[in-house]
């Protein structure tokens, strides 16, 4: 026998097969008499050489063994989440619903489980429900379906049906970033999370079948007022109970509709004036203004604060003209610990686990070359380098309290955490002053605060 | 000729110290972590090429087979999946926990069985073959496909995870079923290398 290995030179042991060092095999005039395992009939009977490739049986079940596997992780993956899951332990839980939300629409993911509808469910008493504020109109089994305490900005309601294990919704807000229709169904179809979602949209209106977990959802959209105004209904039901469900889904969705006459007819009683002509026509066109003129006056106490960034000490180092921006942030945030002084930040009460929703505005002196693009590259170039899993989901110009700006939405997550975040960041061009308006949540959040980045947006203004 | 007790572990001591002095450096650098585990990320890239041009080369090699080795390498990769998803919630059912792991078994198993054992002296050792490499790379591209394939949710990540550990648990209990079936042959009475009967 070789003294040396062959490969690497190095010592071998007396009677080893193999070079201890680097695994070659050594060779030797001798005839070797290593040992195959598992084959011997007698402990004398002399050993076989050793053998350099499969037997039949054993590469058949090797493949049976990796095949199987191979499609049972196929199937698995196949099936997606839509098995029962167990909830998130991570700091971004969802919170549980609150019995009077401040946010307008219930959240979508926090229904609690209700014991598994039976197949029959009863829907026999049908009533409306009309939303005075965006004359939003639906019919519901009110036997089915109870109705929910009111938001404190009434722009929608909820209802839900306990022992039915389903809930609906109903609430509107303004297309503040003036999305298509086809941008908001894909941003729902990705809220949802569910690639085989059904989809149909028309030129004011989508709608979205998907299945989430153990529930169906249906998502049914209606624009008004030339797109400027959203309105929005979610119907959730097991899908052990779909063939119940079905035909009163079908009946609820066919009459959801808006009347924007509602809200002027809403506000004339209120006043206590004359309704006026055009009030009394159906909604066969939109109304001149942009925006709905006549609100009810709010019942409750107001859910938003208005903030000052001048009052507040935001300032432009070393910039001696006049930078500021007034907004409207929920009245229950508060304002986070900026260490630059041209930053304020708000975020959410951390007793409701709204701490993880955040509002901030930046102000920064324009740039030699700077330009609305070059600062959304800016900082959209920063997010896909340093986060993961990042997407850019829309991007638009528009004008934003008569000031160009560009919109964008973009997913990612951070390196330390697979969850998805969503920032939605809104850059306006006031002259010789940039601002940065974002507004941040995570990606399973988004849809129920999706109304707070519109409302900011829609009530700021800036400094002349 | 391997090296000494005393100065392996005096090796493994120094790397160690020195990736904690670096982490603590990038930490310095960027309090957030996000350096730190970015650096990370890209150590584990390298080291995941890396992995696949050692395997390439040494696949075929006779390594010797150590139980302790294989059973710390099960346990290892239970502990690290159950105290990960035990700490972020796994968005999984039991079932499909359960099923998940099962497929990562199978496959594991299928793959131990690729090995081809020999009794080397007093050690067993075990080399791969073609089956062995096209097992692999199947596992790896399958674990690859199903991350890619669920888009990175949070299901398909936990999905991936209990799959790699039931593969890790499969080959390491194939081994381990397979190395004590040969010290049963190696403790019988076998002939041993230049033995004349």
């Amino acid at each position: 026998m070789s003294a040396f290995c062959t490969g690497c030179g190095a010592q071998l042991a007396a009677d080893g097969k193999f070079c201890t060092k680097c695994g070659a095999a050594v060779v030797d005039s001798n005839p070797p008499a290593a040992v195959v395992e598992a084959k011997q009939a007698a402990p004398t009977t002399p050993l076989a050489p050793p053998v350099s490739s499969f037997g039949k049986s054993r590469a058949i079940l090797v493949a049976a063994l990796v095949v199987g596997g191979a499609i049972l992780a196929a199937v698995l993956i196949m099936i997606g989440p839509q098995a029962p899951s167990s909830p998130p332990k991570s700091s971004t839980a969802v919170a549980p619903p609150r019995a009077a939300p401040t946010a307008t629409p219930p959240a979508t993911m926090a229904a609690p489980p209700a014991r598994p509808a039976t197949t029959a469910i009863k829907a026999s008493r049908w009533e409306g429900y009309t939303n005075t504020r965006y004359g939003v109109m639906i019919d519901y089994p009110a036997d089915l379906f109870a109705i929910q305490p009111p938001p404190p900005d009434n722009a929608g309601r909820g209802f839900t049906a306990a022992t039915a294990g389903a809930r609906f919704h109903v609430y509107s807000h303004a297309n503040a970033m003036n999305f298509s229709v086809e941008e908001l169904q894909a941003e729902d179809v990705l809220d949802i999370g569910d690639a085989a979602a059904v989809k149909q949209n028309g030129a004011d209106w989508y709608e979205v079948i998907a299945t989430k977990d153990a529930e169906n959802i249906v998502r049914r959209v209606v624009l008004s007022e030339g797109l400027a105004m959203v309105h929005r209904l979610e119907i959730a039901y097991p899908k052990t109970a779909a063939a119940a469900f079905e035909p009163v889904v079908a009946r609820m969705v066919k009459s959801f509709r808006v009347d924007p006459a509602i809200p002027e007819k809403a506000a004339a009683n209120a006043a206590g004036s004359p309704v006026p002509p055009q009030a009394q026509k159906s909604a066969t066109k939109p109304p001149e203004a942009k925006k709905p003129e006549a609100k009810p006056p709010e019942a409750s106490k107001p859910a938003w604060q208005r903030i000052d960034s001048i009052a507040l000490g935001m300032r432009i180092p070393g910039y001696g003209g006049k930078a500021g921006v007034s907004a409207e942030v929920p009245a229950n945030w508060t304002k986070s610990d900026m260490p630059e002084t041209n930053v304020i930040g708000f975020q959410g009460p951390e007793a409701t686990g709204d701490d993880v929703l955040h509002v901030t505005f930046r102000a920064e002196r324009r740039g030699a070359k700077a330009t609305l693009a070059s600062e959304a590259k800016i900082i959209k170039t920063r997010l896909s380098k340093g986060a993961d899993n990042y997407r850019l989901l829309s991007e638009r110009t528009t004008q934003i309290a008569l000031r160009p700006a560009i919109v964008f939405s973009m997913q990612f997550s951070g390196s330390d955490s697979p969850d998805l975040l969503r920032e939605d960041a809104a850059i306006i061009d006031a002259g010789q002053v940039f601002y940065f308006v974002t507004f941040g949540a995570p990606q399973a959040r988004y849809a129920a605060s999706s109304n707070i980045p519109t409302h900011v947006l829609e009530t700021i203004g800036f400094a002349e | 000729m391997s090296l000494s007790m005393s100065s392996r572990w005096l090796r493994w001591l120094l790397m160690t110290v020195v990736m904690l002095v670096a982490a603590f450096i990038l930490l310095v650098l960027d309090p957030s972590g996000a350096l730190l585990f970015r650096v990370v990320g890209l150590i584990g890239m390298a080291l995941f090429a890396l992995s696949i041009v050692t395997m390439l080369l040494t696949f075929r090699k006779a390594r010797k087979l150590s139980p302790w080795s294989l059973a710390i390498g099960a346990i290892v990769s239970v502990l690290c999946t159950w105290i990960f998803f035990a700490l972020a919630g796994a968005p999984l059912s039991v079932a499909a926990i359960g099923l998940a792991v099962a497929a990562g078994a199978m496959v594991g198993v299928g793959w131990s069985l690729t090995n081809l054992l020999f009794i080397d002296g007093e050690a067993i050792r075990a080399r791969g073959n073609i089956w062995f490499l096209a097992v692999w790379a199947l596992s790896l591209l399958m674990t690859q496909a199903a991350t890619l394939a669920g888009r990175q949710t949070p299901y398909a990540v936990a999905l991936v995870s209990f799959l790699g550990m039931g593969l890790a648990v499969g080959n390491s209990l194939g081994l381990l079923a397979r190395y004590a079936r040969a010290r049963r042959l190696l403790h019988g009475a076998v002939s041993v290398p230049g033995e004349r009967r």
